[in-house]
Protein backbone atom coordinates (compact mmCIF):
# COMPACT_ATOMS: atom_id res chain seq x y z
CA UNK A 1 0.00 0.00 0.00
CA UNK A 2 1.15 3.67 -1.00
CA UNK A 3 2.26 5.86 1.67
CA UNK A 4 0.47 8.53 0.97
CA UNK A 5 -2.16 8.40 -2.26
CA UNK A 6 -3.47 11.93 -3.48
CA UNK A 7 -6.66 11.56 -5.86
CA UNK A 8 -7.76 14.34 -7.78
CA UNK A 9 -7.04 16.76 -5.20
CA UNK A 10 -8.49 20.30 -6.37
CA UNK A 11 -8.55 23.33 -4.31
CA UNK A 12 -11.05 26.80 -5.82
CA UNK A 13 -9.99 29.45 -3.91
CA UNK A 14 -13.14 31.45 -5.36
CA UNK A 15 -12.51 31.30 -8.65
CA UNK A 16 -8.94 30.07 -8.88
CA UNK A 17 -8.24 26.74 -9.41
CA UNK A 18 -4.96 26.84 -7.04
CA UNK A 19 -4.82 23.14 -7.51
CA UNK A 20 -6.82 21.32 -10.30
CA UNK A 21 -7.37 17.50 -10.68
CA UNK A 22 -3.86 16.34 -8.79
CA UNK A 23 -2.80 12.94 -8.27
CA UNK A 24 -0.01 11.26 -7.48
CA UNK A 25 1.37 8.61 -4.86
CA UNK A 26 4.60 8.11 -2.80
CA UNK A 27 5.72 4.55 -1.84
CA UNK A 28 7.03 3.75 1.84
CA UNK A 29 10.48 4.73 2.42
CA UNK A 30 10.34 7.60 -0.61
CA UNK A 31 11.87 11.09 -0.88
CA UNK A 32 9.48 12.80 -3.27
CA UNK A 33 9.76 15.74 -4.48
CA UNK A 34 6.93 18.54 -5.55
CA UNK A 35 8.16 21.00 -7.92
CA UNK A 36 6.88 23.92 -9.92
CA UNK A 37 7.29 27.61 -10.99
CA UNK A 38 6.37 30.16 -8.72
CA UNK A 39 2.60 30.14 -7.49
CA UNK A 40 2.68 26.20 -9.33
CA UNK A 41 0.17 25.21 -6.29
CA UNK A 42 2.74 23.26 -4.43
CA UNK A 43 2.73 25.00 -0.85
CA UNK A 44 -1.17 25.02 -1.45
CA UNK A 45 -1.09 21.16 -1.55
CA UNK A 46 1.03 20.57 0.93
CA UNK A 47 -1.07 22.08 3.04
CA UNK A 48 -3.77 19.94 1.79
CA UNK A 49 -1.94 17.54 2.90
CA UNK A 50 -0.68 18.45 6.51
CA UNK A 51 -4.62 19.85 7.40
CA UNK A 52 -4.07 23.91 6.99
CA UNK A 53 -6.60 23.42 4.21
CA UNK A 54 -9.66 21.26 3.01
CA UNK A 55 -10.01 20.59 -0.24
CA UNK A 56 -12.70 21.38 -2.58
CA UNK A 57 -12.97 17.78 -4.08
CA UNK A 58 -10.68 15.01 -4.29
CA UNK A 59 -9.14 12.71 -1.55
CA UNK A 60 -5.97 11.99 0.21
CA UNK A 61 -5.00 8.98 1.89
CA UNK A 62 -2.20 8.04 4.13
CA UNK A 63 -1.73 4.16 4.52
CA UNK A 64 -5.09 3.63 3.21
CA UNK A 65 -6.61 5.71 5.66
CA UNK A 66 -8.72 8.68 4.34
CA UNK A 67 -7.01 12.22 5.63
CA UNK A 68 -8.39 15.22 3.66
CA UNK A 69 -9.92 17.67 5.14
CA UNK A 70 -8.70 16.75 8.90
CA UNK A 71 -7.21 19.44 11.19
CA UNK A 72 -3.45 19.39 11.51
CA UNK A 73 -3.60 18.72 15.15
CA UNK A 74 -5.43 15.07 13.65
CA UNK A 75 -2.96 14.16 11.12
CA UNK A 76 0.27 14.51 13.56
CA UNK A 77 -1.17 12.30 15.70
CA UNK A 78 -1.79 10.02 12.62
CA UNK A 79 1.68 10.28 11.61
CA UNK A 80 2.32 13.27 9.52
CA UNK A 81 4.88 16.20 10.64
CA UNK A 82 5.79 19.19 8.95
CA UNK A 83 7.91 22.28 8.75
CA UNK A 84 6.84 25.65 7.43
CA UNK A 85 7.70 27.64 4.51
CA UNK A 86 8.14 31.17 6.66
CA UNK A 87 10.02 29.31 10.39
CA UNK A 88 7.60 28.70 12.63
CA UNK A 89 8.82 28.02 16.33
CA UNK A 90 8.12 28.75 19.46
CA UNK A 91 10.47 31.35 19.63
CA UNK A 92 10.80 32.29 23.21
CA UNK A 93 11.05 28.90 25.13
CA UNK A 94 14.27 26.62 24.97
CA UNK A 95 15.26 24.01 22.14
CA UNK A 96 14.44 21.04 24.37
CA UNK A 97 11.07 22.66 25.25
CA UNK A 98 10.37 23.22 21.47
CA UNK A 99 11.34 19.55 21.11
CA UNK A 100 8.95 18.49 23.94
CA UNK A 101 6.11 20.27 22.45
CA UNK A 102 7.00 18.29 19.28
CA UNK A 103 6.15 15.10 21.00
CA UNK A 104 2.79 16.34 22.06
CA UNK A 105 1.17 13.52 19.94
CA UNK A 106 3.37 10.64 21.46
CA UNK A 107 3.19 11.22 25.57
CA UNK A 108 -0.23 10.50 27.30
CA UNK A 109 -0.14 12.77 30.35
CA UNK A 110 -3.87 14.11 30.77
CA UNK A 111 -4.80 16.52 32.99
CA UNK A 112 -4.45 14.49 36.14
CA UNK A 113 -1.56 13.68 35.33
CA UNK A 114 -0.51 17.00 34.82
CA UNK A 115 -1.77 18.65 37.84
CA UNK A 116 -0.94 15.80 40.79
CA UNK A 117 2.68 14.94 39.15
CA UNK A 118 1.96 11.22 39.58
CA UNK A 119 4.98 8.44 39.60
CA UNK A 120 4.44 7.98 35.82
CA UNK A 121 4.61 11.80 34.58
CA UNK A 122 8.23 11.41 36.23
CA UNK A 123 8.84 8.78 34.19
CA UNK A 124 7.71 9.75 30.94
CA UNK A 125 9.33 13.28 31.43
CA UNK A 126 12.20 11.79 31.76
CA UNK A 127 11.94 9.69 28.45
CA UNK A 128 10.54 12.03 26.83
CA UNK A 129 13.78 14.48 27.80
CA UNK A 130 16.31 11.53 26.92
CA UNK A 131 14.38 11.33 23.15
CA UNK A 132 14.70 14.99 22.70
CA UNK A 133 18.11 15.17 23.21
CA UNK A 134 18.71 12.23 21.41
CA UNK A 135 17.09 13.90 18.33
CA UNK A 136 18.54 17.10 18.75
CA UNK A 137 21.50 15.03 17.89
CA UNK A 138 20.64 13.84 15.37
CA UNK A 139 20.22 16.81 13.69
CA UNK A 140 23.36 18.28 15.68
CA UNK A 141 22.13 20.80 17.78
CA UNK A 142 22.64 19.20 20.63
CA UNK A 143 25.08 21.77 22.56
CA UNK A 144 22.28 24.16 22.14
CA UNK A 145 19.40 22.58 24.09
CA UNK A 146 19.72 25.49 26.54
CA UNK A 147 19.48 28.38 24.58
CA UNK A 148 16.34 30.33 23.41
CA UNK A 149 14.30 29.45 20.04
CA UNK A 150 15.40 33.06 18.51
CA UNK A 151 18.80 33.05 19.36
CA UNK A 152 19.91 30.21 16.93
CA UNK A 153 20.72 31.67 13.22
CA UNK A 154 18.77 30.90 10.42
CA UNK A 155 20.19 27.64 9.46
CA UNK A 156 19.98 26.06 12.64
CA UNK A 157 16.23 27.18 12.83
CA UNK A 158 15.43 25.48 9.87
CA UNK A 159 17.43 22.35 11.73
CA UNK A 160 15.17 22.65 14.85
CA UNK A 161 11.29 23.04 12.63
CA UNK A 162 12.71 19.41 11.43
CA UNK A 163 13.85 18.19 14.78
CA UNK A 164 10.68 19.39 16.22
CA UNK A 165 8.51 17.55 13.52
CA UNK A 166 10.67 14.38 13.76
CA UNK A 167 9.75 14.43 17.72
CA UNK A 168 6.13 13.45 16.67
CA UNK A 169 7.95 10.14 15.43
CA UNK A 170 6.30 10.70 11.90
CA UNK A 171 5.26 8.06 9.19
CA UNK A 172 5.86 10.80 6.76
CA UNK A 173 7.33 13.79 6.62
CA UNK A 174 6.77 16.85 5.17
CA UNK A 175 9.47 19.51 4.07
CA UNK A 176 8.15 22.76 2.74
CA UNK A 177 11.51 24.69 1.15
CA UNK A 178 13.84 22.99 3.44
CA UNK A 179 16.83 24.67 1.87
CA UNK A 180 15.55 27.91 1.66
CA UNK A 181 18.15 30.34 2.67
CA UNK A 182 20.52 28.18 3.66
CA UNK A 183 24.05 28.11 1.96
CA UNK A 184 26.20 25.59 -0.48
CA UNK A 185 27.54 23.89 3.26
CA UNK A 186 24.33 23.88 5.30
CA UNK A 187 21.93 22.56 2.43
CA UNK A 188 24.72 19.61 2.10
CA UNK A 189 24.53 18.99 5.55
CA UNK A 190 20.96 19.05 5.16
CA UNK A 191 20.66 16.82 2.05
CA UNK A 192 22.76 14.43 3.85
CA UNK A 193 20.02 14.93 7.02
CA UNK A 194 17.36 14.35 4.91
CA UNK A 195 18.85 10.96 3.57
CA UNK A 196 19.39 10.16 6.86
CA UNK A 197 15.68 10.63 7.88
CA UNK A 198 14.78 7.96 5.10
CA UNK A 199 16.99 5.48 6.71
CA UNK A 200 14.89 5.76 9.91
CA UNK A 201 11.98 4.47 8.02
CA UNK A 202 10.56 8.05 7.43
CA UNK A 203 8.94 8.93 4.27
CA UNK A 204 9.52 12.26 3.16
CA UNK A 205 7.81 14.36 0.70
CA UNK A 206 9.70 17.43 -0.12
CA UNK A 207 8.44 21.10 -1.52
CA UNK A 208 11.56 22.50 -2.80
CA UNK A 209 12.64 25.66 -5.29
CA UNK A 210 16.45 24.63 -5.33
CA UNK A 211 16.80 22.43 -8.50
CA UNK A 212 20.04 21.14 -7.52
CA UNK A 213 18.61 19.85 -4.69
CA UNK A 214 16.07 18.65 -5.28
CA UNK A 215 17.35 16.37 -8.09
CA UNK A 216 20.23 15.43 -5.40
CA UNK A 217 18.39 13.74 -2.71
CA UNK A 218 14.35 12.41 -4.44
CA UNK A 219 13.73 9.45 -5.99
CA UNK A 220 10.94 10.67 -7.69
CA UNK A 221 9.21 14.37 -8.64
CA UNK A 222 5.98 15.33 -9.28
CA UNK A 223 6.25 19.04 -11.57
CA UNK A 224 3.49 21.60 -10.95
CA UNK A 225 2.20 24.02 -13.15
CA UNK A 226 -0.80 26.52 -12.52
CA UNK A 227 -2.15 23.73 -10.24
CA UNK A 228 -1.84 21.02 -12.64
CA UNK A 229 0.49 17.86 -12.72
CA UNK A 230 2.48 17.99 -16.05
CA UNK A 231 5.20 15.54 -15.15
CA UNK A 232 5.95 12.97 -13.22
CA UNK A 233 9.22 10.78 -12.70
CA UNK A 234 12.88 10.20 -11.93
CA UNK A 235 14.77 13.54 -11.38
CA UNK A 236 16.23 12.67 -14.89
CA UNK A 237 12.71 11.46 -16.79
CA UNK A 238 12.04 15.03 -15.34
CA UNK A 239 14.81 16.89 -16.26
CA UNK A 240 14.29 15.79 -19.86
CA UNK A 241 10.89 16.81 -20.44
CA UNK A 242 10.05 19.37 -23.15
CA UNK A 243 6.74 20.45 -20.77
CA UNK A 244 8.89 21.01 -17.42
CA UNK A 245 11.69 22.81 -19.46
CA UNK A 246 9.01 24.78 -21.18
CA UNK A 247 7.19 25.84 -17.82
CA UNK A 248 10.76 26.62 -16.55
CA UNK A 249 12.49 28.40 -19.07
CA UNK A 250 9.64 29.41 -21.34
CA UNK A 251 9.03 28.18 -25.10
CA UNK A 252 12.08 28.51 -27.43
CA UNK A 253 10.30 30.06 -30.58
CA UNK B 1 29.08 22.91 44.31
CA UNK B 2 26.79 19.98 42.70
CA UNK B 3 25.42 18.82 46.20
CA UNK B 4 22.65 21.54 45.72
CA UNK B 5 20.38 21.18 42.75
CA UNK B 6 18.95 24.25 41.06
CA UNK B 7 15.44 23.04 41.44
CA UNK B 8 16.53 22.06 45.43
CA UNK B 9 17.21 25.43 46.01
CA UNK B 10 13.96 27.18 44.41
CA UNK B 11 12.32 24.16 46.19
CA UNK B 12 13.35 25.60 49.22
CA UNK B 13 13.24 29.08 48.99
CA UNK B 14 9.69 28.48 48.33
CA UNK B 15 9.26 26.91 51.81
CA UNK B 16 11.34 30.35 53.34
CA UNK B 17 8.85 32.77 51.75
CA UNK B 18 5.77 30.49 52.59
CA UNK B 19 6.84 30.47 55.95
CA UNK B 20 7.88 33.95 56.40
CA UNK B 21 4.40 34.78 55.00
CA UNK B 22 3.11 32.21 57.75
CA UNK B 23 4.50 34.29 60.52
CA UNK B 24 3.28 37.70 59.62
CA UNK B 25 -0.05 37.80 61.45
CA UNK B 26 1.80 36.27 64.40
CA UNK B 27 4.09 39.25 64.13
CA UNK B 28 1.33 41.76 64.22
CA UNK B 29 -0.10 39.95 67.08
CA UNK B 30 3.05 40.22 68.86
CA UNK B 31 2.92 43.81 67.71
CA UNK B 32 6.60 43.46 65.83
CA UNK B 33 5.31 45.09 63.20
CA UNK B 34 1.61 46.54 62.22
CA UNK B 35 0.67 46.82 65.77
CA UNK B 36 -2.40 44.88 65.75
CA UNK B 37 -4.16 47.09 63.26
CA UNK B 38 -7.08 45.21 62.16
CA UNK B 39 -7.25 46.68 58.81
CA UNK B 40 -4.51 45.36 57.69
CA UNK B 41 -5.62 41.68 58.72
CA UNK B 42 -8.02 42.31 55.75
CA UNK B 43 -5.57 43.48 53.62
CA UNK B 44 -3.27 40.91 53.70
CA UNK B 45 -5.98 38.56 53.16
CA UNK B 46 -6.95 40.59 50.12
CA UNK B 47 -3.87 40.45 48.81
CA UNK B 48 -3.79 36.22 49.07
CA UNK B 49 -7.20 35.95 47.70
CA UNK B 50 -6.03 38.50 44.53
CA UNK B 51 -2.77 36.55 44.28
CA UNK B 52 -4.97 33.47 43.39
CA UNK B 53 -7.18 35.38 40.95
CA UNK B 54 -4.38 36.62 39.32
CA UNK B 55 -2.42 33.26 39.23
CA UNK B 56 -5.57 32.21 37.41
CA UNK B 57 -5.91 34.86 34.79
CA UNK B 58 -2.23 34.45 34.67
CA UNK B 59 -2.76 31.00 33.25
CA UNK B 60 -5.22 32.21 30.70
CA UNK B 61 -3.42 35.14 29.61
CA UNK B 62 0.50 34.44 30.87
CA UNK B 63 0.79 31.12 29.51
CA UNK B 64 -2.11 30.12 26.62
CA UNK B 65 -1.79 34.03 25.20
CA UNK B 66 -5.10 34.58 25.15
CA UNK B 67 -6.55 37.94 26.53
CA UNK B 68 -9.51 38.25 29.14
CA UNK B 69 -11.51 41.53 30.26
CA UNK B 70 -14.01 39.55 32.03
CA UNK B 71 -12.28 37.81 34.66
CA UNK B 72 -14.45 39.24 37.03
CA UNK B 73 -17.30 37.68 36.14
CA UNK B 74 -15.60 34.64 37.17
CA UNK B 75 -14.94 36.25 40.00
CA UNK B 76 -18.58 36.70 40.56
CA UNK B 77 -19.81 33.70 40.01
CA UNK B 78 -17.12 32.44 42.20
CA UNK B 79 -19.01 34.93 45.36
CA UNK B 80 -22.18 34.40 44.28
CA UNK B 81 -22.05 30.59 43.67
CA UNK B 82 -20.36 29.92 47.22
CA UNK B 83 -22.66 32.52 48.94
CA UNK B 84 -26.29 31.13 47.57
CA UNK B 85 -25.02 27.77 48.25
CA UNK B 86 -24.21 28.06 52.02
CA UNK B 87 -26.04 31.23 52.81
CA UNK B 88 -29.38 30.45 55.31
CA UNK B 89 -31.84 32.80 54.11
CA UNK B 90 -30.68 32.83 50.38
CA UNK B 91 -30.07 30.97 47.50
CA UNK B 92 -30.48 27.40 48.27
CA UNK B 93 -32.19 27.96 51.35
CA UNK B 94 -35.10 29.82 49.23
CA UNK B 95 -35.86 26.37 47.31
CA UNK B 96 -35.82 24.83 51.05
CA UNK B 97 -32.59 23.16 50.43
CA UNK B 98 -30.30 23.27 53.33
CA UNK B 99 -27.09 25.10 52.71
CA UNK B 100 -23.82 23.47 52.83
CA UNK B 101 -20.74 24.30 54.90
CA UNK B 102 -19.18 27.31 53.35
CA UNK B 103 -15.86 24.97 52.32
CA UNK B 104 -17.66 22.86 50.30
CA UNK B 105 -19.47 25.74 48.76
CA UNK B 106 -16.12 27.37 48.09
CA UNK B 107 -15.26 24.19 45.82
CA UNK B 108 -18.34 24.22 44.46
CA UNK B 109 -18.18 27.69 43.19
CA UNK B 110 -15.06 26.87 41.99
CA UNK B 111 -15.83 24.13 39.98
CA UNK B 112 -19.43 26.18 38.66
CA UNK B 113 -16.76 28.84 37.05
CA UNK B 114 -14.49 26.10 35.64
CA UNK B 115 -17.64 24.88 33.89
CA UNK B 116 -18.89 28.06 32.78
CA UNK B 117 -15.28 29.20 31.93
CA UNK B 118 -15.41 26.24 29.79
CA UNK B 119 -18.81 26.88 27.79
CA UNK B 120 -17.56 30.67 27.31
CA UNK B 121 -14.44 29.27 25.66
CA UNK B 122 -15.95 27.70 22.95
CA UNK B 123 -17.16 30.70 21.23
CA UNK B 124 -14.08 32.48 22.40
CA UNK B 125 -11.38 29.67 21.13
CA UNK B 126 -12.43 31.22 17.59
CA UNK B 127 -11.93 34.56 18.75
CA UNK B 128 -8.09 36.66 18.81
CA UNK B 129 -6.86 39.97 20.20
CA UNK B 130 -9.66 42.51 20.15
CA UNK B 131 -12.39 39.90 19.58
CA UNK B 132 -11.59 38.32 22.35
CA UNK B 133 -11.37 41.13 24.49
CA UNK B 134 -14.85 42.47 23.67
CA UNK B 135 -16.26 38.83 24.27
CA UNK B 136 -14.89 38.86 27.69
CA UNK B 137 -16.12 42.56 28.06
CA UNK B 138 -19.66 41.26 26.97
CA UNK B 139 -19.48 37.74 29.93
CA UNK B 140 -18.36 40.31 32.33
CA UNK B 141 -21.15 42.17 32.01
CA UNK B 142 -23.89 39.70 31.08
CA UNK B 143 -22.95 38.62 34.92
CA UNK B 144 -23.17 41.79 36.10
CA UNK B 145 -26.50 42.64 34.78
CA UNK B 146 -27.34 38.87 35.63
CA UNK B 147 -26.84 38.93 39.51
CA UNK B 148 -28.24 42.58 39.55
CA UNK B 149 -31.14 41.78 37.88
CA UNK B 150 -32.91 38.69 39.93
CA UNK B 151 -33.19 40.37 42.81
CA UNK B 152 -35.34 37.42 43.99
CA UNK B 153 -32.23 34.86 44.03
CA UNK B 154 -29.16 37.40 44.52
CA UNK B 155 -30.95 40.76 46.66
CA UNK B 156 -30.08 42.90 43.02
CA UNK B 157 -28.28 46.08 44.15
CA UNK B 158 -28.89 45.63 47.34
CA UNK B 159 -26.51 42.88 47.70
CA UNK B 160 -26.51 40.10 50.56
CA UNK B 161 -25.42 40.38 53.85
CA UNK B 162 -25.17 37.76 56.44
CA UNK B 163 -22.36 35.29 54.56
CA UNK B 164 -21.74 32.66 56.63
CA UNK B 165 -18.08 32.34 57.94
CA UNK B 166 -16.39 29.20 57.45
CA UNK B 167 -15.70 26.20 59.95
CA UNK B 168 -13.57 23.14 59.67
CA UNK B 169 -13.50 20.50 62.28
CA UNK B 170 -15.43 23.70 64.61
CA UNK B 171 -12.43 25.88 63.96
CA UNK B 172 -13.70 29.50 63.24
CA UNK B 173 -12.24 31.28 60.37
CA UNK B 174 -13.65 34.19 60.56
CA UNK B 175 -11.89 37.48 60.17
CA UNK B 176 -14.42 39.06 63.19
CA UNK B 177 -13.34 36.75 65.77
CA UNK B 178 -9.88 35.39 65.54
CA UNK B 179 -8.14 37.67 63.32
CA UNK B 180 -6.25 36.03 61.37
CA UNK B 181 -7.58 32.24 61.15
CA UNK B 182 -8.45 33.32 58.05
CA UNK B 183 -5.00 34.34 56.69
CA UNK B 184 -4.20 31.03 57.13
CA UNK B 185 -6.82 29.71 55.11
CA UNK B 186 -6.24 32.23 52.16
CA UNK B 187 -2.60 31.23 52.30
CA UNK B 188 -3.11 27.23 52.23
CA UNK B 189 -5.66 27.90 49.12
CA UNK B 190 -3.17 30.24 47.52
CA UNK B 191 -0.37 27.37 48.28
CA UNK B 192 -2.14 24.36 46.91
CA UNK B 193 -2.94 26.48 43.71
CA UNK B 194 0.29 27.88 43.07
CA UNK B 195 1.53 24.24 43.26
CA UNK B 196 -0.91 22.99 41.03
CA UNK B 197 -0.43 26.24 38.72
CA UNK B 198 3.65 24.92 38.71
CA UNK B 199 3.08 21.20 37.67
CA UNK B 200 0.63 21.89 35.00
CA UNK B 201 3.06 24.82 33.24
CA UNK B 202 5.59 21.97 33.64
CA UNK B 203 3.64 19.38 32.13
CA UNK B 204 2.75 18.31 28.44
CA UNK B 205 -0.64 19.86 29.06
CA UNK B 206 1.06 23.01 29.85
CA UNK B 207 3.56 22.99 27.19
CA UNK B 208 0.48 22.63 24.82
CA UNK B 209 -0.64 25.95 26.10
CA UNK B 210 2.75 27.48 25.98
CA UNK B 211 3.06 26.30 21.92
CA UNK B 212 -0.30 28.15 21.57
CA UNK B 213 0.73 31.24 23.29
CA UNK B 214 4.30 30.92 21.07
CA UNK B 215 2.79 30.10 17.62
CA UNK B 216 -0.73 28.92 17.11
CA UNK B 217 0.11 27.34 13.72
CA UNK B 218 3.28 25.47 15.21
CA UNK B 219 1.11 24.38 18.21
CA UNK B 220 -1.62 22.78 15.35
CA UNK B 221 1.17 21.19 13.20
CA UNK B 222 2.29 19.76 16.58
CA UNK B 223 -0.82 17.38 17.57
CA UNK B 224 -1.79 20.71 19.77
CA UNK B 225 -5.72 20.72 19.59
CA UNK B 226 -6.35 24.38 19.50
CA UNK B 227 -10.06 24.38 20.91
CA UNK B 228 -9.65 21.60 23.46
CA UNK B 229 -6.05 23.03 24.79
CA UNK B 230 -8.33 26.85 25.20
CA UNK B 231 -10.99 25.20 26.77
CA UNK B 232 -9.11 23.57 29.35
CA UNK B 233 -6.97 26.98 29.77
CA UNK B 234 -10.29 28.79 30.54
CA UNK B 235 -11.93 26.51 32.63
CA UNK B 236 -8.63 26.18 34.97
CA UNK B 237 -8.45 29.85 34.98
CA UNK B 238 -11.70 30.42 35.56
CA UNK B 239 -11.41 27.72 38.68
CA UNK B 240 -8.71 30.13 40.70
CA UNK B 241 -10.55 33.19 39.87
CA UNK B 242 -13.95 31.45 41.12
CA UNK B 243 -12.22 30.34 44.07
CA UNK B 244 -10.85 33.87 44.82
CA UNK B 245 -14.24 35.50 44.55
CA UNK B 246 -15.78 32.79 47.00
CA UNK B 247 -12.74 33.34 49.34
CA UNK B 248 -13.54 37.25 49.16
CA UNK B 249 -17.12 36.91 49.90
CA UNK B 250 -17.03 34.55 52.83
CA UNK B 251 -14.25 37.12 54.04
CA UNK B 252 -15.97 40.66 53.37
CA UNK B 253 -19.22 38.96 54.43
CA UNK B 254 -21.26 41.36 52.30
CA UNK B 255 -21.54 41.01 48.65
CA UNK B 256 -23.43 43.14 45.53
CA UNK B 257 -22.60 43.71 41.84
CA UNK B 258 -20.85 46.29 42.49
CA UNK B 259 -18.00 44.54 43.24
CA UNK B 260 -17.75 42.81 39.88
CA UNK B 261 -17.76 45.61 37.69
CA UNK B 262 -15.75 46.25 34.84
CA UNK B 263 -13.18 47.85 36.24
CA UNK B 264 -12.31 44.56 38.12
CA UNK B 265 -11.21 43.09 35.81
CA UNK B 266 -8.95 45.24 34.45
CA UNK B 267 -7.60 45.65 38.09
CA UNK B 268 -6.74 41.93 37.60
CA UNK B 269 -5.03 42.50 34.27
CA UNK B 270 -3.03 45.45 35.63
CA UNK B 271 -1.70 43.30 38.51
CA UNK B 272 -0.49 40.02 35.99
CA UNK B 273 1.16 42.69 33.45
CA UNK B 274 2.65 44.75 37.06
CA UNK B 275 3.75 41.39 38.38
CA UNK B 276 4.90 39.47 35.31
CA UNK B 277 2.79 37.40 33.70
CA UNK B 278 3.98 33.71 32.54
CA UNK B 279 5.61 32.74 35.88
CA UNK B 280 4.90 31.70 39.21
CA UNK B 281 5.76 34.76 41.66
CA UNK B 282 5.03 37.38 39.31
CA UNK B 283 1.34 37.80 40.07
CA UNK B 284 1.92 37.58 44.00
CA UNK B 285 4.13 40.32 43.48
CA UNK B 286 1.53 42.38 41.30
CA UNK B 287 -1.10 41.65 43.64
CA UNK B 288 0.64 42.92 46.98
CA UNK B 289 1.93 45.93 45.28
CA UNK B 290 -1.14 46.77 43.08
CA UNK B 291 -3.08 45.99 46.19
CA UNK B 292 -1.18 48.38 48.20
CA UNK B 293 -1.11 51.29 46.02
CA UNK B 294 -4.85 51.45 45.58
CA UNK B 295 -5.43 51.46 49.71
CA UNK B 296 -2.39 53.39 50.57
CA UNK B 297 -3.33 56.25 48.32
CA UNK B 298 -6.84 55.84 49.23
CA UNK B 299 -6.68 59.82 50.57
CA UNK B 300 -5.94 60.74 46.76
CA UNK B 301 -9.55 59.24 45.98
CA UNK B 302 -9.40 58.87 41.97
CA UNK B 303 -6.46 60.41 41.18
CA UNK B 304 -4.51 57.28 42.24
CA UNK B 305 -5.47 55.47 39.09
CA UNK B 306 -3.56 58.30 37.36
CA UNK B 307 -0.75 57.26 39.59
CA UNK B 308 -0.48 53.64 38.86
CA UNK B 309 -1.56 54.52 35.39
CA UNK B 310 1.59 56.34 35.15
CA UNK B 311 3.66 53.99 36.32
CA UNK B 312 2.06 50.89 34.60
CA UNK B 313 2.45 52.35 31.36
CA UNK B 314 6.30 53.08 32.46
CA UNK B 315 6.62 49.76 33.63
CA UNK B 316 5.45 48.40 30.38
CA UNK B 317 7.57 50.75 28.49
CA UNK B 318 10.51 50.02 30.38
CA UNK B 319 10.07 46.58 32.02
CA UNK B 320 7.46 44.90 29.61
CA UNK B 321 7.99 41.66 31.78
CA UNK B 322 6.85 43.16 35.12
CA UNK B 323 8.67 43.34 38.23
CA UNK B 324 9.31 39.78 38.44
CA UNK B 325 11.37 40.48 35.14
CA UNK B 326 13.08 42.97 37.12
CA UNK B 327 14.29 40.58 39.49
CA UNK B 328 14.79 37.52 36.65
CA UNK B 329 18.02 40.47 35.19
CA UNK B 330 19.12 40.50 38.40
CA UNK B 331 19.56 37.21 39.06
CA UNK B 332 20.85 36.17 35.92
CA UNK B 333 22.92 39.10 35.94
CA UNK B 334 24.62 37.70 39.12
CA UNK B 335 24.65 34.20 37.91
CA UNK B 336 26.60 35.01 35.11
CA UNK B 337 29.10 36.98 36.95
CA UNK B 338 29.12 34.02 39.37
CA UNK B 339 29.25 31.91 36.41
CA UNK B 340 32.38 33.76 35.18
CA UNK B 341 34.08 33.25 38.43
CA UNK B 342 33.94 29.71 38.25
CA UNK B 343 35.22 28.98 34.79
CA UNK B 344 31.71 28.17 33.57
CA UNK B 345 32.36 28.17 29.84
CA UNK B 346 28.74 27.71 28.82
CA UNK B 347 26.87 30.40 26.91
Amino acid sequence: MAMLEVENLTIDFSGLKAVDDLSFSIEKGEIFGLIGPNGAGKTTTFNMISGTFKPTSGKVFLEGRRIDGNYMYQNNQLGIARTYQNINLFKNITILENILIGQHSRLSCGLFSALFHPPKYYKEEKKAVEKARNILEFVGLKQKEDSIASALSYGEQRLLEIARALASDPTLLLLDEPAAGMNPTEKESLANLVTRIRERGITVLLVEHDMKFVMGITERICVLNYGKRIALGTPAEVQANPEVIEAYLGRGD
Amino acid sequence: MKFISQKNIKKLSAAVILGLVALVPFMMEKNIIFRQNKYFYVLICLIGIYSIATSGLDILFGYTGQISFGHAGFFCIGAYGSVLLSHKSWGIALLGVSPLPPIVSILIAGLIAAVIGALLAVPASKLVFHFLSLLTIAFNQIMLLFVANFPQLTNGYVGITGIPMIQIFGIDFSTRKSKFMYFYLVLFFLAVLLILKQNLVHSRVGRGLIAIRENTMAANGCGVNLKKYKIISFAISAFYVGIAGALYAHMIGFISPDTFVQNTSVIFITMLLFGGSGNLVGPVLGAMVITFIQEGFQALANYRMLIYGTVLLLLILYQPTGIAGFGKNISSRLRKLGGAHNGDARS
